[in-house]
């Protein structure tokens, strides 16, 4: 049970996003990927989604070609949260966020649905904005109450032997400190509930401190994968972002973080 | 809430429509009529105005205001944008190119066929008119199995374009009695339809809007972008094509029966999303009941004010539905 990405290239007009890529995402694991602006993350991220059929080799999830699975049956296995929305509409929080219940809104009661945006919603901190109109937020609280959402989308049910999986394209850009490391948390969190989570990140602290894989990519390759410290190199840094610096972690009491040198 | 008061506002503007017109007819006869489950005999001038004039004509004018209700919600919802109506797809215009057509050529070019259908002939150039059209807009938009909406409006637009000119060369050829019949067209008009030309209009109207309604829930989701509908279990490109069936079905049968009735489509779901929010399983049901009331309302109008001649009732829709469209907007600019 796990996602397997198999000798994976996209094209798209002749360009070449991704080429070659062999990954492997199991359910237990934060999976998270990081490399330069136009590294090929997000397309990998789309593979993985199901949006982006695949040029050359396959994916599979839990042993089933990707292209085998109906929009339904897709939506119960993985969730997606991608990195912009437009809302020509103005839906309330609520109604936003029980959209994520569509999948198997007919299994469930009225009671029961409410009680599971009331947990989603109390998670990501956006109880407080449930009648508020969806256009109003700021772009932080926008981005929690997508992700209430999305996480309301595989909400039920709690446990399953089938593993499930939820990919994240930049969850934290428009975050603060706080909820950074909130949603990270409780990405990692989900893994215990056999869902595997694939996450795209900026910021490499953050990255080196969540990952139980971390996945560098540079001009649609993979560039190495890994343990954090593994992967944060002072030759990989160099190599891939074109910048001199160190991975660092000071004890157990810390978490650990990247440092660039003075000199650059 | 709002859909008992829409129902009892559609209620109340059926029974108005009995009721009121050039030959005055009681409301206790009305109730009579009804309590006998309109079984009556064909028999006195009352009975056959109610019969063959009245009530075809404002269930005419409900299903045709529904249709234009719920299918301008449904287009405002697949372009996800709160000024789409109806005509992007082609139905207006290519009902409009049809009934012209058969206006403008038809006793010279098919005479055999016109004395054949007579008043068919209309209704049902029109509505091959709007099929051709839609058609082939559809043809352009949904390419190697994609059916995406950029196309679909640029598509739509270029289409509508060249429809125009062709019209416009139609009209510039047309005699005088053609021209005065084409223009009263294009202002619309519910009357002078028999049960046989209204019912099979009704049954199309009736089994799209059923269609429409059953995606209510899919396109909220649709609402949020067409990746993320996907995510969540909507097949997207399906629910595209079936929301451009169905409203092309139903617009395109209300027009070759009723000619061009602008604004409603436009106007009535933009108001009621307006008084009520965006959420479709409310959305859909109160433009509906609103645009059916709003039109039969504006009917009786358009049949009372210059008795015994009639307005042409696009006339009506726009000259009322424009100042209180107005109205709510100023009144309500915090919601939108």
């Amino acid at each position: 049970m796990n996602i397997e990405i198999q000798a994976l290239s996209i094209s798209v007009d002749k360009k070449t996003l991704l080429d070659d890529i062999d990954l492997t995402i199991k359910p237990n694991e934060l999976s998270l990927l990081i490399g330069p602006n136009g590294a090929g993350k997000s397309t990998l991220l789309k593979a993985c989604s199901g949006d982006m059929p695949p040029s050359k080799g396959d994916v599979f999830i839990n042993q089933k070609s990707i292209a085998s699975f109906s929009p339904l049956e897709l939506a119960k296995t993985r969730a997606v949260m991608t990195q912009s929305y437009q809302m020509g509409f103005n839906f309330t929080v609520i109604e936003v966020v029980s959209m994520g219940c569509f999948n198997y809104e007919e299994d469930i009661s009225q009671v029961q649905k409410l009680d599971i945006l009331q947990d989603v919603m109390h998670f990501m901190e956006i109880e407080h904005l449930a009648e508020r109109s969806f256009m109003t937020l700021s772009g932080g609280e926008q981005q929690r109450t997508q992700l209430a959402r999305v996480l309301a989308q595989l909400w039920l049910p709690y446990e399953q032997d089938e593993a499930r999986y939820l990919f994240l394209d930049e969850p934290t850009s428009s975050l603060d400190v706080f909820h950074q490391y909130h949603v990270l948390s409780l990405a990692k969190a989900l893994t215990k509930r056999n869902i595997g989570v694939l996450a795209v990140i900026h910021d490499l602290s953050l990255a080196a401190s969540f990952a139980d894989q971390l996945v560098l990519l540079n001009n649609g390759k993979m560039v190495t994968k890994g343990r954090p410290e593994n992967v944060l190199q002072r030759s990989h840094l160099e190599k891939v972002y074109g910048i001199k610096a160190e991975y660092y972690h000071h004890s157990v009491a810390v978490k650990p973080s990247v440092l660039l040198d003075q000199q650059q | 809430m709002a859909i008992p008061f829409t129902l009892g506002l559609m209620l109340f503007s059926t029974f108005w429509a009995l009721v009121v017109g050039a030959v005055p007819l009681s409301e206790s006869d009305i109730l009579t009529y009804v309590s006998h489950g309109f079984a009556e005999g064909h028999s006195s001038l009352s009975t056959r105005v109610l019969f063959e004039i009245r009530l075809p004509r404002t269930i005419l004018s409900l299903c045709v205001g529904g249709a234009l209700g719920l299918c301008g919600a449904a287009m405002q919802a697949l372009f996800r944008n709160p000024l789409a109506d109806p005509s992007l797809i082609g139905v207006a215009g290519g009902g409009a190119l049809g009934a012209v057509t058969v206006i403008v050529l038809g006793n010279s070019l098919w005479p055999q066929a016109m004395a054949v259908i007579g008043q068919y002939a209309l209704p049902i150039g029109a509505m091959l008119g709007c099929l051709g059209v839609c058609a082939i807009i559809y043809r352009l938009s949904n390419r190697q199995g994609q059916f995406t909406i950029i196309t679909l409006l640029l598509s739509g637009i270029a289409v509508n374009a060249i429809v125009g000119s062709l019209i416009g060369i139609l009209t510039l050829v047309s005699s005088d009695s053609e021209l005065r019949e084409l223009t009263f067209w294009t202002m619309g008009n519910l009357g002078g339809n028999s049960w046989a030309l209204t019912l099979p209009v009704l049954a199309l109207i009736l089994i799209s809007l059923i269609g429409l309604s059953r995606l209510a829930k899919p396109l909220n989701l649709y609402l949020l972008g067409e990746a993320q509908a996907q995510h969540l279990g909507v097949s997207v490109s399906h629910l595209k094509r079936q929301v451009f069936i169905y409203t092309a079905m139903a617009v395109g049968a209300a027009v070759s029966i009723s000619g061009m009735i602008g604004f409603v489509g436009f106007v009535v779901p933009h108001l009621v999303r307006i008084l009520i929010g965006p959420d479709h399983r409310f959305l859909f049901p109160v433009s509906m009941l609103f645009g059916a009331s709003f039109l039969t309302i504006t009917d009786v109008i358009a049949r009372i004010v210059i008795v015994p001649a009639e307005l042409p009732i696009g006339l009506v829709t726009s000259a009322l539905g424009g100042p209180f469209f107005l109205f709510v907007l100023y009144k309500q600019t915090g919601r939108y």
